[in-house]
């Protein structure tokens, strides 16, 4: 789907620090951990075997979400061949793999402020001493539930469920608002 | 008691007046007056009503613990916030305060009848009184006793402020920022710890703000209160929150704030919040609240006139408001002798009547040639508290 | 607001949990085989305990499991064993 027809579904406003929707190939994998390893020679890249930590490589990364739960992550448009090759690396398996490309939208928000304006509406502490770079986990954010993931020292990249990112994206600009006064 | 502001002295800034109306009055106080402080330098001394007989009612105290003096502040039609302590309410430009529970008037109020009537007024009064005729309840004894009860009204149309919240992770949260409490920050933030110190008050230094005489690690109060500010404000782990108070401890040391943003500016920002709460989560808390002076009972201690001793000293040192200018001090322990000697320096001669009596500061008050009644029990020479001069 | 040990992600606000009731509540094997009295107890009867008290948790909002803990139902406090005081 193109980025205007997601802009204008959902509304997005625009800002310096927000960027939004992010466009993306987006699979939630489930499976034990030998399917874990599989799929990660299938996707090009081992998949991370910490809790609440996101493994890159290039353009590509996968996110902890639960002992038997990764999201994988790709350039838009990458569905078809990562599809088949994790189907092929799979092979054997117990698994599931679902495309939830255009289920959840992506939000990125960058800047020294980026920390400030999470915490507004996020109850983990998200300093870098308890959120360093390369964690990710569901959480919430306000009243919606969001994947935050933190690739650099002042980005963060929250996936949002598509119904809820017009929410999630009002909030962010209503916070940002505050710093008027 | 009429209060007048003095000469010199105080926290406020006399070079920036302050315009603002009292029930339709303008008065002018200074940046860093409360409304309360900017009145009683006027002279007001009567500043609502009881809820029941509407007894005048004056100020009893000069912080959060006031009881008597609760107004309506307003801004707009829609932002009208009654029930507020005057005593809390810090004076801007053009600020629109209103006293509440009385009618036609503060100075003169109908429904005081009911004091002269209270031997009438058993407790059920209402229940037992009104029941006859069955129609009439809603037709006329409801609308007339609801007008007569009821501190006061609040806004009919919908808040268009906003409101912000937050969430904060810290090591230390220090409630309070007093002499208690800024040590406290000082020490936690000198490990690195990551503090949050909040006030419920505009200025941090709690009651060394009402101190000036005293003295920290040989440093005048207020010198370390400003070094203290200077050394928290260039640590990057301190937040300190102004005009923050904290409501409610809750489990695993959760500690929700609210903070005052705006009801303090004269023209806020349009998209600014009015007020923001703050979920604190801290590994340890120092509460570090300090203490407030219990009152005395005796009969008519709810006069205009009757005030707590710190709250006068609070007046004078930290307002420039000397709360009478004869003064009687009902000493219970030897912080009554100081307030006696403060007003004391501050104006003409204050009697003070003490219960129990301490060389120190006898020999004191007699450097100063101070009058002091000595008596156990109820003194002969009690102040009468109704019209006259009365006791703190 | 109580902080939970979530097993595989460590202390996380309440906010992201769900209570799932008292645990080591085991389902009948045979339903149809079993009496009213038995299915009543496995269905309504719980001891709504005064002390440290077995219950389930899910960190709905994080990975998603369930998982078992011991908390003091007077105090809020979350135990690692029962020995532990």
């Amino acid at each position: 789907m193109a980025d205007a027809t997601i802009r204008r579904i959902v509304g997005l406003p625009t800002a310096a620090w927000l960027e939004s929707p992010l466009p993306a190939t987006r699979f939630i994998l489930r499976g034990a951990p030998g399917a874990r390893a599989a799929a990660g020679e299938g996707f090009g890249l081992s998949l991370p075997e910490t809790a609440c930590r996101a493994a890159t490589d290039g353009n590509r990364a996968a996110l902890w979400l639960g002992p038997d739960e990764q999201l994988l992550l790709a350039p838009d448009g990458e569905v078809e061949p990562i599809a088949a090759s994790l189907a092929r690396a799979l092979q054997g398996h117990a698994y599931s793999l679902v495309d939830v490309s255009h289920r959840q939208v992506g939000i990125g928000i960058h800047g020294p402020r980026a920390e400030w304006l999470l915490e507004s509406q996020c109850p983990l502490p998200l300093n870098l001493r308890d959120f360093p770079v390369g964690m990710c986990t569901r959480t919430v954010f306000g009243k919606a539930e969001i994947v935050v993931w933190r690739p650099a020292e002042q980005v963060f990249r929250l996936e949002v469920w598509r119904s809820f990112a017009t929410y999630v994206a009002e909030l962010l600009r209503e916070v940002d608002r505050e710093s008027i006064a | 008691m009429t209060g007048q502001r003095t000469t010199r002295g105080g926290r406020i800034d006399r070079t920036r007046p302050v315009s603002f109306t009292f029930d339709g009055r303008g008065y002018q106080g200074f940046a860093g007056d409360t409304l309360a402080s900017a009145l009683l330098a006027h002279g007001v001394r009567l500043f609502g009503r009881s809820f029941k007989y509407h007894r005048p009612r004056g100020l009893l105290a000069a912080g959060t613990e006031e009881p008597n003096a609760l107004v309506t502040v307003s801004r707009d039609a829609a932002r009208r916030t009654p029930n507020v302590q005057a005593t809390q309410v810090e004076i801007y430009e053009g600020l629109v305060a209103e006293s509440q529970n009385r009618w036609p008037g503060l100075g003169f109020d109908l429904n005081a009848v009911n004091s002269f009537l209270s031997p009438l007024l058993t407790s059920g009064f209402y229940y037992k009184t009104f029941m006859w005729p069955r129609f009439a309840w809603h037709r006329w004894y409801e609308p007339v006793i609801r007008a007569a009860a009821g501190p006061a009204h609040a806004p009919r149309l919908p808040d268009p402020d906003r409101y912000a919240q937050r969430f904060a992770h810290c090591d230390v949260l220090v409630i309070g920022a007093g002499p208690a409490g800024l040590a406290a920050a000082l020490a936690a933030a000198a490990t690195g710890a990551r503090v949050i110190l909040c006030d419920e008050q505009a200025e941090p230094g709690g009651s060394l703000l009402d101190e000036p005489a005293g003295t920290i690690n040989e440093r005048p109060a207020a010198l370390w209160i400003d070094e203290a500010l200077v050394k928290l404000g260039a640590q990057p782990n301190v937040t300190l929150l102004r005009r923050t108070t904290a409501f409610g401890y809750f489990p695993h040391n959760m500690v929700g704030l609210v903070e005052c943003l705006t009801d303090h500016l004269a023209t806020p920002a349009a998209a600014a919040p009015r007020e923001r709460i703050w979920q604190v989560r801290a590994r340890e808390v120092v509460l570090a609240t300090g203490a407030i002076e219990r009152p005395l009972v005796f009969p008519g201690n709810d006069r205009p006139g009757v005030m707590l001793a710190s709250a006068a000293r609070s007046y004078l040192h930290r307002f420039g408001v000397r709360v009478g200018s004869r003064i009687a001090v009902l000493a219970g322990c030897d912080e009554a002798y100081a307030a006696a000697l403060d007003l004391h320096e501050a104006g003409p001669v204050s009697p003070s009547w003490p219960t129990s009596a301490m060389r120190r500061w006898a020999r004191a008050r007699r450097r100063h040639g101070l009058l002091v009644c000595r008596s156990l029990n109820a003194p002969p020479c009690w102040p009468r508290p109704v019209g006259g001069e009365s006791a703190a | 607001m109580l902080i939970i040990n979530c097993p595989y992600c460590g202390p996380r606000p309440e906010l992201e949990f769900s209570y799932a009731g008292q645990a080591h509540v085991a389902r009948p094997a045979d339903p149809s085989a079993t009496g009213d009295d038995e299915w009543t107890a496995y269905l309504y009867l719980r001891t709504n305990t005064r002390g440290v008290h077995a219950e389930r948790w899910r960190h709905a909002r994080g990975c998603a499991r369930f998982f078992n803990a011991l908390r003091d139902t007077t105090t809020d406090r979350f135990r690692r064993d029962l020995s532990e005081r």
